[in-house]
């Protein structure tokens, strides 16, 4: 790395701090200094404990949240891996926001509540998506998954405690507005371990570049190396979270533009990244404080951020190349019985049944019998919403997973549901009285739109890249709207945690059709997506016309997932396990698993929508929320049970 | 039934392949050999239709392979890859029936001509026992045979075989060898292999052509080729020819 280099970032980085000093004070240079000794004014009282501590804040955090992404990038060799790509900012989040909801009185410190969720996050993302493939695509799309899901997980916490959430919300947006020293001085012993530790670590990450089996072999503990890294991201970022919230993409965009810069040694990577940091989130609070003046609205700084980090995340995704994952040596246990479908159809319907005939009165009993004519005509409509989106979420993550021979692919990735959010945003936004659905499903077609436009001539790799692009920016954008704490962002709130309760019959009508029609479209096709498990290029061989195969797919999973995401919004995990969960039952042949997984997919999500009428009575939870959750713990039971048969 | 004319591939400046006047014609077995990067892997591919050529021509019966449609070009020719991908759950008998989609597109049902291919081309490649297992639960050896038993299935004119051997036991690579002499006998049907195995080559092989850093070293019978007076430059190591009486002449390294 050259030294010209090195003293333009550190020049650019004072300049932006002074100019970031400036724009927020009304006060001249001399009155500035004056204020350094002795505060005479108001003014100078403001500048003194709002203004100072809040450039050194964007300059400390800057670098940490670098720091942060860089470890995390060099332990796990893959560009695109952050705090907040693999989902760890998520759950410190939601470890921070469960906290105060459920055991608000304990006052748990923040920042090992922060480390806590992390961890456990990065836990499970590395047990979804197999250690061994952190440098690959699984890992962002376990880690984007997990995040959908901890965000259902959060939004049901706060829903069910508005009160107390209308704050949190506020403050988990990552605004770097202060009125003392207190943050500053609280961050800074904190900040002590990942002084002395990285310099220690920049040779043993040096040697991790050529991969951990030659590092083993060159006599390198990689599981020690792994651990302590690990847990110095993770603790830095925490820092960070429990300091101002989640601020994202400056932990993914310093280290990758430094490694752009020529900056490839992990010392020169993680300093620059460091320098480049700090002057990102300086950049953005500048944009910030300068549109707040402009604006009515507060703008906090992670949804400037996001609005420019957002871009630039999508363009790095289609630029950067990243490795295909390695075909799994384990192999995977299967059952070998064929599969009783009459069996699980009348075990579905039994489910159905159930849910349809059970509720609560309103004394909070238990009441089981047939609903009268008034009572029904509430449950049906979203019963039947709830079943047919649980068939196509399976339907169409089956499609994903056979195009891309990817069992972590799933339709909440692909972006058309980021679409329909960021519609329904815009439509809330716009504040006219068009139905918000007219908004969600515009915005879910141009996204559909440009998948089909993009199939034929980039990998479906890529394609799911840019979806979770999209769904980062989405986020940043949601955090925008929810800062607000108004009606508008609870109603936002409710949508995205996949409610059904205002669902109409001829909505829940058209919803199934749809399905069902779409349904029976790819199981036509079942030979296709057959073909695409040969691989691309051998099924063109076969004589598979390949780009028009991959669009009509694509297609069709889009559609299926435009249809469910305008109503209900984004929900994860749905389409990722349900496939799966077909194929562990065992369904051999495409056909059965399309079958088996939509029945599940039905009588989940009916039972689920029980659930929701009568868990927290008598509020309610948003159905697409908690079969999020429900699917979630499946894959997290799941995934132990394979641990266990394996050790 | 291939003409190739001034072929010319080139990676980042370095030739891989270049290959003047090349003609195969429908009938016959050729075996390819040549050291490793002698662009032997990249011939097949570009006969294949999955490498379009940078310079020169390829020709499928007279018609530039780049203007066929994945299915008219499936009909014609199929390819066994170096690498054979494992999807997981996918049958063996799902495998070969994959095999007739060249001939019933994405929504034809089977018809009875097709499940008679199929039981056929199973029993030809000996893989029928396994029809039920899944291909991430079988050999590699196994493996390849079942992705010929496909290519069997598909019925095209021309077999291209990436060292289809590679991964069968002797015994195997034998008989492997022995059936598609008789399907070049017996059906009109050409084969075009790849193999590191000279003697598999001399034995079997009506045809075989040797390329060396890209090109065409030498071209014709296995007699022309133990004949060849500099046999040693083929691999770049000395080699004894062993006459054996009433038997096929075998080579060894000195």
């Amino acid at each position: 790395m050259k030294r010209p280099a090195w003293s333009l970032l550190a020049l650019v980085t004072t300049q932006l701090a002074a100019l970031h000093i400036q724009i927020g004070t009304p006060l001249s240079l001399a009155q500035q200094w004056q204020a350094l000794h002795e505060v005479q004014s108001l003014e100078q009282l403001i500048f003194v404990h709002t203004h100072l501590p809040r450039t050194a804040l964007a300059v400390i955090l800057g670098m940490v949240m670098a720091l942060a992404g860089g470890l995390l990038q060099l332990l796990t060799q893959n560009p695109l891996a952050s705090p907040m790509t693999l989902g760890t900012s998520a759950g410190a989040w939601c470890a921070i926001v469960l906290a105060g909801v459920l055991a608000p009185t304990l006052q748990l410190p923040l920042e090992w509540l922060a480390l806590g969720g992390s961890l456990f996050a990065l836990t499970l993302v590395g047990a979804l998506a197999g250690w061994r493939q952190l440098h690959s695509l699984n890992a962002l799309l376990a880690g984007t998954a997990l995040n959908l899901l901890l965000g259902s997980v959060a939004a049901i916490a706060v829903m069910l405690n508005d009160q107390y959430s209308r704050t949190l919300l506020v403050w988990g947006t990552g605004d770097l507005a202060q009125n003392d020293w207190a943050w500053v001085l609280w961050l800074l012993p904190r900040l002590a371990p990942a002084l002395l530790l990285i310099p220690l670590l920049c040779k043993p990450l040096h040697l991790l570049q050529l991969g951990s089996q030659a590092a083993a072999a060159a006599g390198l503990n990689v599981m020690r190396l792994a651990i302590i890294t690990s847990l110095l991201a993770l603790w830095l970022n925490g820092l960070a979270i429990a300091a101002v919230g989640i601020i994202g993409f400056v932990s993914l965009l310093a280290p990758a533009l430094a490694r752009l810069l020529g900056a490839h040694k992990p010392a020169d990577n993680l300093g620059m990244a460091a320098l480049l940091g700090a002057i990102t989130l300086l950049l953005a609070d500048i944009v910030a404080i300068w549109l707040s003046h402009h604006l009515a609205d507060l703008l906090p700084t992670s949804a400037a951020i996001g609005l420019l980090g957002g871009p630039i995340l999508i363009w790095l995704c289609l630029k950067l190349p990243l490795a295909s994952s390695l075909p799994d040596a384990t192999g995977h246990p299967f059952r070998r019985q064929p599969t009783a479908l009459i069996g699980w159809c009348l075990l579905a319907a039994l489910i159905l049944l159930l849910s349809a005939i059970s509720g609560k009165d309103a004394a909070g009993h238990w009441l089981i019998s047939w609903p009268d004519a008034g009572l029904w005509a509430l449950r049906w409509p979203r019963m039947m919403a709830a079943c047919a989106a649980g068939m196509g979420l399976a339907i169409a993550g089956l499609i994903l997973q056979r195009l891309l021979n990817n069992p972590l692919a799933s339709p909440d990735l692909l972006g058309i549901s980021a679409g329909a959010s960021l519609g329904m945003l815009i439509g809330l936004g716009i504040g006219t009285s068009l139905s918000p659905w007219l908004f969600s499903s515009s915005g879910a077609v141009v996204v559909l739109l440009a998948l089909c436009w993009l199939a034929p001539r980039q990998s479906p790799a890529r394609l799911i890249l840019l979806g979770i692009g999209l769904s980062s920016l989405l986020e940043a954008a949601l955090q925008l709207v929810l800062a607000q704490g108004n009606q508008d962002s609870f109603q936002l709130l409710n949508w995205l945690a996949g409610s059904t309760y205002h669902t109409t019959p001829t909505q829940a009508i058209a919803l199934l059709g749809t399905v069902l029609i779409l349904g029976g479209i790819s199981l036509v096709f079942a030979r296709v997506l057959l073909l695409f498990g040969l691989g691309e290029t051998l099924a063109q061989a076969v004589g598979l016309a390949v780009p028009q195969a991959r669009v009509l797919l694509l297609l069709l999973a889009g559609l299926l997932s435009l249809a469910i995401s305008s109503q209900f919004g984004p929900l994860a995990f749905i389409g990722l396990v349900l496939p799966q969960l077909a194929i562990q039952l065992g369904a051999r042949t495409i056909k059965d698993q399309l079958w088996l997984a939509s029945l599940i997919g039905a009588a989940l999500l009916g039972l689920a929508d029980l659930a929701s009428r009568t868990v927290f009575f008598p509020s309610q939870i948003p159905v697409g929320a908690l079969a999020s959750l429900t699917c979630g713990s499946l894959l997290v039971i799941g995934l132990l049970g394979r641990r266990r048969r394996l050790a | 039934m291939f003409q190739l004319q001034k072929l010319k591939i080139a990676r980042q400046g370095r030739t891989l392949l270049q290959i003047n006047q090349l003609n195969l014609p429908p009938h016959g077995l050729t075996v390819i050999l040549g050291h490793n990067g002698s662009g032997k892997s990249t011939l097949l591919k570009v006969l294949a239709g999955q490498l379009p050529s940078d310079e020169g021509q390829v020709l499928l019966q007279g018609r530039p392979i780049a203007t066929y449609a994945p299915r008219e070009l499936a009909k014609q020719i199929a390819f066994m890859p170096q690498q054979i991908p494992q999807p997981a759950l996918m049958q063996v008998r799902e495998l070969v029936e994959l095999g007739r989609f060249a001939w019933r597109g994405w929504l034809a049902r089977w018809q009875e001509n097709d499940k008679e291919r199929i039981t056929a081309a199973m029993q030809q490649a000996d893989v029928s026992h396994l029809a039920e297992h899944a291909l991430d639960e079988i050999s590699g050896g196994e493996r390849q045979r079942a992705w010929l038993a496909m290519l069997l299935a598909q019925d095209a004119q021309m077999l291209l075989l990436d060292e289809p051997s590679s991964a069968l036991d002797l015994a195997h690579q034998y008989q492997l060898m022995a059936l598609l002499q008789r399907l070049v006998s017996t059906q009109s049907c050409a084969v075009v292999a790849i193999l590191h195995d000279l003697n598999l080559a001399l034995r079997y092989a009506d045809r075989i052509i040797a390329l060396q850093a890209g090109q065409i070293w030498f071209d014709g019978s296995p007699a022309q080729l133990l004949a060849h007076p500099q046999l040693d430059d083929l691999y770049g190591i000395e080699l004894d020819i062993l006459a054996r009486p009433g038997k096929h002449a075998v080579a060894v390294v000195a």
